[in-house]
């Protein structure tokens, strides 16, 4: 551990270098102080406050959404679409998302090396290539880590679906997920059937506690209170959709993904850090134009009522939203009329947070094959998500087994997008 | 199998496990591990923890043995036993029960593929090979050399799952090549800051020369069905090429020849296979420390080393005297895996109780460090499973009343489907258990590791995994209520099916007081089993 690793160490980071849980619990009135002024001066950085990532798993074609290719071979059957942003046109399917892009950007120039899904999953959803020594968090483990107030709730929230695990930052920062966002209210409930015996449970402990004094005794009690006061937090009540209108569902598309968005904005308001909204079925290598034209209708209006709705909320500003898929798709049509993995050039959607709107960053050439100028790399897209939290880029975390890992690997935020 | 009940095998084991050589190592005597920690105990003044009582042995030597918790009516029958060889007996039992095979292809399985296929079916597949290579008692070495050097379809030869799925991973052989060094070395390869030990020729770029072996090594489409899935492939080396280093795709970067890390380099054709030769040979004793620290670990919640599979010169043996010791015993014994539980189960450290006061040790983790208690810790998946099954008596369904697993379409008897029905809820439960908690790629199991998702899952009564719970059908509690509605009997037995010991006056009374203030009702006994379940003691092995 070098010298100037060792300044900005944060309670974590002495949690990982495994000082052990019981020497943790000695300092923890300590390094909860250091906690909070290191929390305190974060916030005074940022601009964003929570980040909503639309993650479209299987990776979405970029000619086909934001980025079209009109009157090329690669160019498919869709059309271009003018929208709120004069200079921007996309995909004719995301027509409701046409009408916000004057308050969302998109990133043409994205490129990476990874053309496996699980590989390039990792890579944009961890910011780092996969290295079988190194658990790396997701982005939203170490967003929650970094700015969440509270362990009481959940700071990083998954829905219908995964989202990358907290990796060394330990499991406090693990994805609470949502399979499905009109159940999730019961699911909790139903915890609750099992916490009203847990008086008992204490009662029942205590004979073996006593005699096997352990961390992992203290652990696994402390989540039956976690459960408790979760239960009567604001967070079960923000994950109860019937406080919605119908109207208002019906404008999100009032499908899983659009209730999932919707969900996201309660959870936000709540004070969650990170929301993952998952869509899937975006691996089209047979018969992708009848595929996207449907995966973009149903997320086209909870984007679209997203955005809108976090705008009259006032939330927008603090919010980022970020739509993205591992890849995009191969230019060329395949046989099947599909298109296949393509990592070399693709596109990402990005509002609120202190984002511009209505801006295009970067370009492909004519075809859509190749960035034309600079690419912009998975580390530059999240050190922008990072920035705009206030979350210092030369952070520097350490890791038992290979000592210091960055937060990026050098991205750096993309000017032409910050406010 | 795995669920057959164990007390009906281990009545049969016990004429054909008993009759057995029980002595722990093959030069007879003193278990080498008493003698290595009684001289070490004395050398730090320490006084282990008192020997476990015969209960809380029961529970641990059949969690780590078998992978589950015995039945009440075997904790019962244990216990009175008088014979002061039983607890001998027991490992020898345990041992040779068909439990154990189905239980250790199981965790071996999870330890070399994980728990999700990727791509094509992997895990099934390892799970029966092991299970037949276990059975028959298949050297340890034997075992990991056809599985680094498996050949073939991986329709024909279930041996390829291992490779089929590190390459499905990762086609540059990359994750072949550390999951290899990882597993049956105990050393990550990748990692920068590993030099020149356990081996003394350690060089920067041992990484890529270690993935060269298996420069050659490709998977290769035979049949390709509809959904990649069924599709057929094999395992095949292709010839290198003139010049070059392995041919195929995904040859190690930069051209590396094959070198194994003491030095020696080999051929590309046939790589894999001296490869197989050099880890699993009785000269490269690395092999054998790999293997006893990763089963120590099991039986005693941690390794010497930790992680488990991270043997470096920054992260040392904290016995290294045991560790070596134990495997020089373990080669000796012809690489025998039952010869290493053996002998774990045996000594005197495994059978410490983990019970003790707050001011036993003077510093209890020097204690902990030199295993002079036995350590609280988690549950495998595996363990927590089949222990939630057992408790609830669902483990045997031959238990079940006849027709009543039955019922809708599809073929196969009622009690297959029944089968494929608990198998399918298996997995659910296991990759739920895994997943939700953060523990897919743990290898050191002693801390404990959960989300609230994990927990609040486990609170839901209402889920499959604890049908057996119900006041009514054919679960634990349904059965004890048809012998008796004693409040005093029925919360006895729900304590000897949880968490195999019977209840303290303390605790009984507690039950007997939930049970009153809930109106007596059926409800209230669920509710005390449920919460059984619950417990830190039912769920951490200890």
């Amino acid at each position: 551990m070098s010298e100037n690793c060792k300044v900005c160490f944060s309670r974590r980071d002495f949690l990982q270098a495994g000082a052990g849980s019981v020497a943790a619990m000695l300092f923890s009135n300590y390094s909860n102080l250091l906690l909070a002024q290191d929390k305190t001066a974060v916030a005074a950085r940022s601009r964003a406050k929570a980040c909503i990532v639309l993650w479209m798993g299987g990776g979405p074609s970029h000619i086909d959404t934001f980025d079209p290719k009109p009157g090329q071979d690669t160019g498919g059957p869709f059309k271009p679409l003018e929208t709120a942003a004069k200079e921007i046109q996309i995909g004719e399917h995301l027509p409701r998302v046409a009408r916000m892009m004057h308050r969302i950007s998109v990133v043409r120039s994205m490129s990476h090396a990874e053309g496996a899904h699980e590989r390039a999953t990792f890579l944009l959803q961890t910011g780092h290539m996969q290295n079988p020594a190194i658990d790396y968090p997701g982005s939203g483990a170490i967003v929650a880590s970094e700015v969440g107030e509270t362990l009481d709730i959940p700071n990083y929230v998954a829905i219908g679906g995964g989202a990358h695990g907290p990796g060394f930052l330990g499991v406090d920062h693990f994805p609470y997920s949502i399979g499905n966002p009109e159940s999730a209210l019961k699911e909790l409930q139903q915890t609750a059937e099992g916490v009203k015996r847990s008086v008992l449970l204490d009662e029942l402990n205590k004979h073996f506690d006593e005699g096997h004094e352990s961390a992992n005794n203290v652990k696994r009690a402390s989540f039956y209170d976690k459960i408790r006061k979760l239960l009567d937090s604001k967070f079960s009540g923000s994950i109860d959709l019937s406080k919605e209108a119908d109207e208002l569902k019906t404008e999100y598309g009032k499908n899983r993904f659009g209730l999932g968005c919707l969900m996201a904005r309660r959870l936000v308001e709540t004070g969650v850090k990170f929301v993952q909204v998952n869509s899937g079925g975006w691996d089209t290598h047979q018969d992708n134009f009848n595929r996207t034209k449907k995966n973009l209708e149903s997320v086209d209006p909870g984007f679209a009522t997203l955005v809108k709705d976090l705008d009259s909320k006032g939330l927008l500003e603090s919010t980022i939203v970020l739509w993205m898929g591992e890849f995009g798709r191969t230019p060329r049509i395949n046989g099947n009329e599909g298109r296949d993995h393509y990592p070399r050039a693709f596109c990402a959607a990005m509002a609120g947070g202190g984002i511009h709107g209505g801006r295009v960053i970067g370009a492909t050439d004519a075809k859509g094959a190749n960035v034309a100028g600079e690419k912009t790399s998975v580390g530059d897209l999240l050190a922008t998500i990072y920035g705009q939290f206030g979350i210092d880029l030369n952070k520097k975390y350490y890791h038992p087994k290979t000592g210091v890992v960055k937060i990026t690997e050098g991205g750096k935020p993309i000017k032409g997008l910050i406010e | 199998m795995r669920f057959r009940c164990l007390v009906g095998l281990l009545i049969v084991a016990v004429s054909a496990g008993y009759a057995q050589d029980t002595r722990v190592a093959r030069s007879g005597g003193k278990n080498p591990i008493d003698e290595i920690l009684d001289a070490k105990w004395k050398e730090l003044k320490i006084k282990p923890a008192a020997r476990s009582d015969d209960a809380e042995f029961l529970r641990r030597v059949m969690v780590d043995i078998v992978g589950t918790i015995p039945e009440p009516e075997e904790v019962e029958k244990f216990v009175a036993d008088t014979d002061a060889k039983k607890r001998e007996r027991k490992i020898e039992q345990l041992l040779a029960s068909p439990d154990f095979s189905g239980y250790w292809a199981d965790r071996l399985t999870t330890a070399l593929n994980g728990y999700r296929d990727r791509q094509y079916p992997t895990i099934d597949p390892l799970r029966t090979w092991l299970t037949e290579k276990l059975k028959a008692g298949t050297p340890w070495n034997k075992i990991v050399e056809e599985l680094i050097t498996a050949k073939g379809s991986n329709k024909d030869e279930n041996s390829t799952a291992f490779v089929v799925q590190q390459i499905a991973k990762d086609r540059t052989k990359q994750v072949l090549a550390v999951q290899v060094s990882k597993m049956f070395l105990g050393i990550q390869l990748q990692c920068a800051q590993c030099h020149d030990h356990p081996f003394e020729k350690w060089k920067k770029d041992d990484f890529q020369s270690m993935v060269a072996f298996f420069g050659a090594t490709n998977l290769r489409v035979i049949e390709k069905a509809e959904n990649n899935r069924d599709s057929e492939v094999e395992v095949v080396d292709v010839p290198a090429r003139r010049g070059g280093g392995g041919g195929g795709r995904g040859g190690a970067p930069g051209g590396k020849k094959p070198r194994f890390i003491d030095g020696t380099e080999v051929d590309p054709n046939g790589a894999r296979q001296a490869l197989a030769k050099m880890i699993t040979s009785p000269e490269n004793l690395q092999f054998g420390r790999a293997t006893v620290n990763r089963f120590w670990a099991e039986f005693l919640g941690r390794g010497f080393v930790e992680p488990i599979d991270d043997f470096s010169s920054k992260n040392e043996p904290s016995m290294p005297d045991l560790l070596d010791a134990l495997a020089a015993g373990f080669v000796e014994s012809n690489f025998d895996l039952k010869w290493l539980m053996r002998t774990i189960a045996n000594s005197k450290a495994y059978q410490l109780s983990s019970s003790r006061k707050p001011d036993q040790f003077k510093d209890e983790d020097e204690a902990r460090e030199v295993f002079a208690f036995q350590i609280v810790r988690p549950m495998s998946a595996e363990q927590t499973l089949n222990a939630l099954l057992t408790a609830q008596g669902l483990m045997n369904l031959s238990d079940l009343p006849k027709g009543r697993p039955g019922g809708g379409g599809g073929g196969g008897s009622p009690m297959e489907q029944a089968e494929e029905r608990r198998e399918r809820m298996r997995r659910g439960f296991i990759l739920q258990l895994v997943l939700t908690s953060g523990t897919e790629n743990q290898v050191s199991p002693s801390e404990y590791n959960a989300s609230m998702q994990q927990i609040m899952r486990q609170l839901d009564v209402n889920a499959p995994i604890y049908s057996g719970i119900k006041a009514r059908g054919f679960g634990r509690l349904a059965r004890t209520l048809r012998q008796t509605r004693a409040p005093e009997e029925v919360i006895k037995k729900l304590y000897l099916s949880t968490v195999s010991r019977p209840p303290e006056a303390a605790e009984l009374q507690s039950c007997l007081k939930y049970f009153q203030e809930h109106g007596k009702t059926d409800q209230a006994f669920e509710d005390i089993f449920f919460v059984l379940l619950q417990t830190n003691e039912f769920f951490f092995n200890h």
